[in-house]
C-alpha cells in the first residue's frame, strides 16, 4: 500500500482508531494484522519470505542469548546473517550477479547462466537490514533476545517503516511494542501534521519534478546542455522530497499511535562537506553501516592506521551503493561518494587551515555550493538508466549555450507554470525548514495563534497539496530498494 | 481521543467542501476531451472506437434520418472502448437512467474484437481496458461530474487558471463527437497514413481474433436490441488499411452478419466505400468527410430498418 493512496487515507485512521481501542494485550496482534495487510497489498506471496527469515531471525536471538559458548554464538549469527543476506541475494543481486558472468564469459541472450524472471519483494533491503541489526545488537550483549515471537515480528514488520525505513535499531523499537501507549492529543496532532508535511514534498514538490527528470533520464539522447544540467539538479530535489516525504509519512503515522522513530534527514543539502552530508542524509541507513561495516573494518585492519579509515570508507560506500540497487550505476555512485569521503578524511587538516584564511563569509557558502554541486553530480549515476547513459549526460552537460535557456527545457509537453510552481513550492519548503530549525518542528508560534487563523492555515495546506499534488499515486523512490 | 478524531474529520470534510464548491464553478471549461461523455444519460448512442468517436456526427445523422434524435457519441479508442465487459457495464450505466430509448449505432472493426496474442486465454480480465479510466469511472450521468475531473485531472490547479482548452487539435461537439484538427494537406496526411500503417502492421504481429471481444459485442447487441434499433456499421478506411485488417480477422463480414442476424440488427459495412474515406491517417474521417457519410448513413439507416 502506497502511503499517498486513497487507501492508506482509509487504512491509517482506521488502525489507529482500532488500536487505542483495543486493549493494550491486543494491541500488538492488530499492529502485526494491520501491518502483514500493508504489506500485502504489494505481492500477498512475499509475505512468506518475510515470515520466513523472521522465524529464523527470532529463534537465532534466542539461541545467541542463551547459549554462553561463543563459538557457538557466532555460529548462530552467522546462520541468521546467512539467512537474510541469502534472501537478498537471490531476489536482489542474482540477476546481476548472472548479467555479469555472462557478460564476461560472453554469452549471448539465452545461453549462460539462466536469469531468474521475478519481482523484487518491496522494501527487501530495509526490513533484512534491520532484522540483521537485531540477532547482531543480541550477539554483541547490547540487546536482550526478544522471547515474544510476535513482538519480533512487529519489530521487522511495523507498518509505517516497513518498506523504507527508517532502518531501526532493537534498543529503539522492541522495548516500545511492550509499553503501553495512551493516546496522546499533542503527539497525535504533531504525527498528522508531520504525515501532511510528508505528503507535500511528495505529491506537490517531488512527483512534479519526477515528471520533468524522467523526461530527460529517459530520453538521454534527445537533450543536452541545459535541459540536462536542469533535470539533475532537479532530481537531487526529487529524491530529497521523495524520501524525506516517505520518513515524515512513517514518522508521523507511528507518532500518531505514540511510537518514536528516529530522524532519518537533517537539511542535508546544507551540509558543507560529504562528512556532514553523510550524517544528515538517510541517517538510518548510514549509523547502520558505520556500526556493522566501517567500525568493525577500522578496528580490525587498525595497524594500517589512516589507511585503514580510508579502506573501510571505500568498501563501506561500494557496499552501500549495492544496498541501493544491483546495478553498476548504484557501485558507482558509492564509490564516488567513497572516494570524496577519503579526500574529505585525508585533507581534514589542509581544510582546516584553508577554513582559518579565508573569510567565513566565502569559505562556508564554498563549502556549501561544492558539495551540493558534487552531491547532484553523482546523482547523474545514481538515476541514469544505464552506465552508458550516464556517461553520455555527463558529455552532455558541456553542450550548454544560451539559446538553450527556456521555461521549456522539458519540450512542449511540459507547461513553464509546472516549472513555475515547482519552483515556488521548493522556496516554501525552504522557508519552512528554516523556520522549523529557528523554533522547532512544530513551529509554536502557529500552534498559539488564535484557532480561526490555525485553522485557515491548515485548511491552505491540505488545499494546497489538493489543487497542487500530482496524483497519479507515483511510488516511493526507494521502495525499489 | 474524541476530541482529535472529531478535529481530523473536520479538517478532510473543509477540504472536501472546498473541492465541491469550487470546483463545479470552474468546469464550463476545458476538463478532458472526454468529460463531456459522462454528463447526461443518453437516449441513442454511438458506441465504438476512435472511428466513431471522430467520425460519426450526431447532427447529420439525424437529418439523414428525417428525425431529430437525441444521440450522444460514446465512443473513445480501441485501448478503452473495444467490446469487452467493462464497455458493455459502462453503456449500460450510460443508459440506465433513460427510459425512451431509441437507436444505437455500433462501429465495428477487427480491432475491436481481438486481444493481444500473448493473452493466451483470452482473459477478458487481461484486456487493457480493465485498468482504463472507464473502468474505474461510477457516475456516467452527472452534470457536473466531479467524480472524472478528480479522477482525470491531476494537478487540479490548472482548472481555475485556463477555462478553455489547451490546444486546438483536440475537442469536443455538444454530442460529444471528438473534433481533431489536424493538416489535411496531402503532404501530412501521407505521412500519417504511412505512420498508421507501420503501427498497425506492428500491432497485427501481436494480435488475435478474440472469441470473448465477440462474445460481449453480441451480449451488448442483445442487450440494446431490447431497447431499441441496433446498427452495426464498418466505416470507410483506407485501402491499406482494410488490407491488414483483413489478415486480422478474414471473416470479420460474416461474424458481424451472424452478430446482427441473431437480434434483428442491421450491419452495414461501408469499408470498401473508398470515396468516402477521405481519412486524417488512414482510419479516422477527416471532419468534413465525417459530416457527408453520417448524413448518408443517418439515411442508409432510414431506408434499411
Amino acid at each position: 500500500m502506497l502511503f499517498n493512496s486513497l487507501e492508506f487515507l482509509i487504512f491509517f485512521p482506521l488502525v489507529t482508531a482500532l488500536y487505542f481501542l483495543l486493549p493494550h494485550r491486543y494491541r500488538w496482534l492488530h499492529l502485526l494484522i494491520a501491518s502483514c495487510a500493508f504489506y500485502m497489498f504489494f505481492i500477498p506471496v512475499y509475505i512468506v519470505i518475510l515470515l520466513g527469515t523472521i522465524v529464523i531471525d527470532y529463534y537465532a536471538g534466542i539461541l545467541i542469548e542463551d547459549t554462553l559458548d561463543p563459538i557457538k554464538r557466532k555460529r548462530w549469527l552467522t546462520l541468521s546473517i546467512i539467512a537474510n543476506v541469502g534472501v537478498l541475494c537471490v531476489f536482489k543481486y542474482y540477476n546481476f550477479f548472472t548479467d555479469n558472468v555472462n557478460a564476461l564469459f560472453g554469452y549471448n541472450v539465452g545461453e549462460g547462466i539462466p536469469y531468474l524472471d521475478m519481482i523484487l519483494p518491496i522494501g527487501l533491503s530495509f526490513h533484512t537490514f534491520q532484522a540483521m541489526s537485531y540477532t547482531i545488537e543480541v550477539h554483541r550483549g547490547n540487546q536482550k533476545a526478544e522471547r515474544h515471537m510476535g513482538i519480533y515480528a512487529l519489530y521487522v514488520m511495523f507498518y509505517p517503516q516497513l518498506v523504507a525505513g527508517p532502518i531501526e535499531r532493537p534498543q529503539n523499537m522492541l522495548h516500545q511494542f511492550h509499553e503501553k501507549h495512551e493516546f496522546d492529543y499533542s503527539k497525535a496532532v504533531s504525527g498528522v501534521k508531520l504525515m501532511c508535511w510528508g505528503m507535500f514534498k511528495k505529491v506537490v514538490i517531488a512527483d512534479r519534478l519526477a515528471v520533468m527528470v524522467d523526461e530527460v533520464y529517459n530520453h538521454p539522447g534527445a537533450y543536452e546542455g541545459y535541459p540536462v544540467w536542469m533535470a539533475t539538479y532537479l532530481f537531487s530535489i526529487q529524491v530529497f522530497c521523495d524520501f524525506s516525504g516517505y520518513s515524515d509519512i512513517a514518522l508521523g503515522s507511528a507518532r500518531v499511535m505514540g511510537f518514536d522513530l528516529m530522524k532519518n534527514f537533517n537539511r542535508p543539502y546544507w551540509a558543507t562537506s560529504i562528512a556532514e552530508f553523510w550524517r544528515k542524509w538517510h541517517i538510518s541507513l548510514n549509523t547502520w553501516f558505520v556500526d556493522y561495516v566501517y567500525t568493525p573494518i577500522v578496528v580490525n585492519k587498525r595497524n594500517w592506521e589512516k589507511w585503514a579509515v580510508v579502506y573501510a570508507i571505500l568498501i563501506t560506500f561500494s557496499l552501500s551503493g549495492l544496498w541501493h540497487g544491483a546495478k553498476w550505476t548504484f557501485v558507482i555512485w558509492g564509490t564516488l561518494h567513497g572516494i570524496a569521503l577519503s579526500y574529505d578524511f585525508l585533507s581534514k587538516k589542509m581544510r582546516k587551515k584553508w577554513s582559518k584564511a579565508i573569510p567565513s563569509t566565502i569559505y562556508k557558502p564554498l563549502s556549501l555550493f561544492l558539495t551540493f554541486n558534487f552531491v547532484s553530480f553523482t546523482y547523474i549515476f545514481f538515476r541514469a538508466n544505464t552506465v552508458e547513459d550516464a556517461f553520455h549526460l555527463i558529455a552532455s552537460l558541456g553542450k550548454l549555450h544560451l539559446s538553450q535557456l527556456s521555461l521549456h527545457p522539458f519540450g512542449m509537453t511540459i507547461g513553464a507554470m509546472e516549472l513555475i510552481v515547482a519552483f515556488v513550492f521548493i522556496i516554501v519548503m525552504e522557508v519552512i525548514h528554516s523556520l522549523q530549525v529557528q523554533y522547532g518542528e512544530n513551529l509554536p508560534f502557529i500552534a498559539k495563534a488564535p484557532s480561526v487563523v490555525r485553522w485557515s492555515l491548515y485548511c491552505a495546506a491540505g488545499i494546497t497539496i489538493v489543487l497542487f499534488g500530482v496524483m497519479q499515486k507515483q511510488s516511493f523512490i526507494y521502495f525499489q530498494f | 481521543m474524541k476530541k482529535f478524531a472529531l478535529k481530523y474529520l473536520l479538517f478532510f470534510a473543509l477540504i472536501g467542501l472546498f473541492l465541491l464548491t469550487t470546483l463545479p464553478m470552474f468546469l464550463k471549461g476545458w476538463v478532458g476531451e472526454y468529460y463531456i461523455h459522462f454528463l447526461r444519460p443518453g437516449k441513442s448512442l454511438i458506441i465504438g472506437s476512435s472511428r466513431a468517436a471522430q467520425g460519426l456526427v450526431s447532427d447529420e445523422i439525424s437529418t439523414g434520418y428525417g428525425k431529430k434524435l437525441d444521440l450522444e457519441n460514446f465512443g473513445f479508442g480501441a485501448a478503452v472502448s473495444s467490446y469487452g465487459p467493462v464497455y458493455l457495464e459502462a453503456i449500460k450505466q450510460k443508459i440506465a437512467e433513460s427510459n425512451e430509448q431509441e437507436l444505437f449505432i455500433l462501429e465495428v472493426n477487427p480491432w475491436t474484437i481481438s486481444c493481444e496474442k500473448s493473452n493466451t486465454n483470452d482473459d477478458a480480465t487481461l484486456f487493457p481496458e480493465a485498468e482504463g479510466f472507464i473502468a474505474k469511472q461510477w457516475m456516467h450521468n452527472a452534470n457536473p461530474n466531479i467524480e472524472f475531473v478528480l479522477r482525470n485531472n491531476t494537478p487540479l490547479y490548472p482548472l481555475f487558471l485556463n477555462r478553455n482548452r489547451p490546444n486546438d487539435v483536440f475537442s469536443a461537439d455538444n454530442h460529444s463527437r471528438l473534433v481533431v484538427n489536424v493538416p489535411m494537406d496531402s503532404v501530412s496526411v501521407k505521412a500519417r497514413l504511412l505512420s498508421s500503417n507501420a503501427r498497425f502492421e506492428f500491432i497485427l504481429s501481436n494480435s488475435k481474433f478474440s472469441s470473448t471481444r465477440y462474445s460481449y459485442l453480441c451480449k451488448m447487441v442483445e442487450y440494446l436490441s431490447a431497447k431499441g434499433k441496433v446498427v452495426l456499421v464498418q466505416m470507410p478506411i483506407d485501402k491499406t488499411v482494410q488490407n491488414i485488417e483483413n489478415k486480422l480477422v478474414p471473416s470479420f463480414d460474416a461474424l458481424m452478419q451472424k452478430a446482427a442476424a441473431q437480434n434483428n440488427a442491421l450491419y452495414l459495412d461501408y469499408s470498401d466505400s473508398t470515396a468516402l474515406a477521405l481519412t486524417t491517417d488512414g482510419t479516422h474521417l477527416s471532419n468534413d468527410a465525417a459530416k457527408k457519410f453520417s448524413l448518408i448513413l443517418g439515411k442508409d439507416i432510414k431506408s434499411k430498418f
